[in-house]
């Protein structure tokens, strides 16, 4: 777990102020504020912020809403702040969100500072916690109707290396595979990932892109890209 | 598969290995133990 935690306060040359910073078997993660929302930072890489909150929120809301049927079974891929999770947890029709987080620092972050914003979804009874890389998460053909992937900031811009195994043939196969007909496999990307769509595509899929505004800044908006992959 | 159960908070949460040092701490609580109400589970089993 955590090796190395390093509190200081005040604000940084960037007007961040660092609440938090720890080394683990991952990397370095460094919880910071600004203003009123918060920031994580990943061996030196963004990686996420609470008002990052719209794509997120979409990425879910927007694979289920073309998925048929009841009793939807969902794996989340990171949980970050929670905010796709929840937007999951929305859907009555999810029967079981699985949401799985390598990082245990991410989840104690998201408790201590996060679970208030996007509405405690770790505390639903549907869901269960996988302290795990969602690539060694046991995956079984046809088990889920939606795999929502929001790692990293997409697959062009990875805060670890390891994770490009996520968005490779075999892996985002592995995903596809494990949704049932009909399922939608969903990856989020800060920026424009025309080798995703392909893969994606040559593996079977049909493929929605869809640009979807959001905070890039507190003050400062943006486009973000999720990709729907739905199974045949 | 280890389905792990929290003594403090019972929050129940899954890991693929078993915990380093015997040790785990809860994702929800903080409780830092020693699990002993952990199994094998198959996640499709409910």
């Amino acid at each position: 777990m955590t090796d190395d935690t390093e509190t200081r306060s005040g604000p940084v040359p960037s007007g961040r102020e660092v609440i938090e910073r720890v080394i683990t078997a991952t990397g370095e993660w460094q919880l910071q504020r600004t203003g009123s929302h918060y920031e994580i930072i990943c061996n030196g890489v963004f990686l996420m912020a609470s008002y990052n909150r719209d794509s997120d929120r979409a990425l879910a809301a927007l694979a289920l809403r073309g998925i048929p049927g009841q009793g939807l079974r969902v794996l989340v891929g990171g949980l970050g702040v929670g905010y796709t999770a929840q937007a999951a947890l929305e859907d009555p029709r999810v029967e079981r969100l699985d949401v799985a987080e390598i990082e245990p620092v991410v989840v104690a972050w998201h408790r201590a500072h996060f679970a208030g914003l996007c509405g405690q979804p770790l505390e639903d009874p549907r869901t269960m916690l996988f302290l795990s890389d969602v690539y060694d998460v046991p995956l079984r053909s046809g088990s889920y109707d939606a795999v929502l992937l929001d790692t990293d900031n997409g697959p062009g811009w990875l805060v670890r290396e390891a994770n490009a195994r996520l968005y490779g043939p075999q892996g985002l196969t592995g995903f596809l595979q494990a949704l049932r007909p009909g399922g939608v496999l969903g990856c989020w990307s800060a920026e424009p990932a025309p080798r995703l769509a392909e893969t994606l595509a040559r593996a079977g899929a049909s493929v929605d892109v869809i640009e979807v505004e959001d905070r890039i800044a507190p003050d400062r908006r943006g486009t973000a890209w999720l990709y729907l992959a739905q199974r045949h | 598969m280890l389905r792990i159960l929290c003594p403090a908070c019972h929050f129940a949460f899954l890991q693929l290995t078993p915990p380093e040092e015997g040790e785990v701490i809860c994702p929800r609580c903080g409780t830092r133990f020693k699990p002993v109400e952990e199994e094998i589970v198959d996640p499709e089993d409910d």
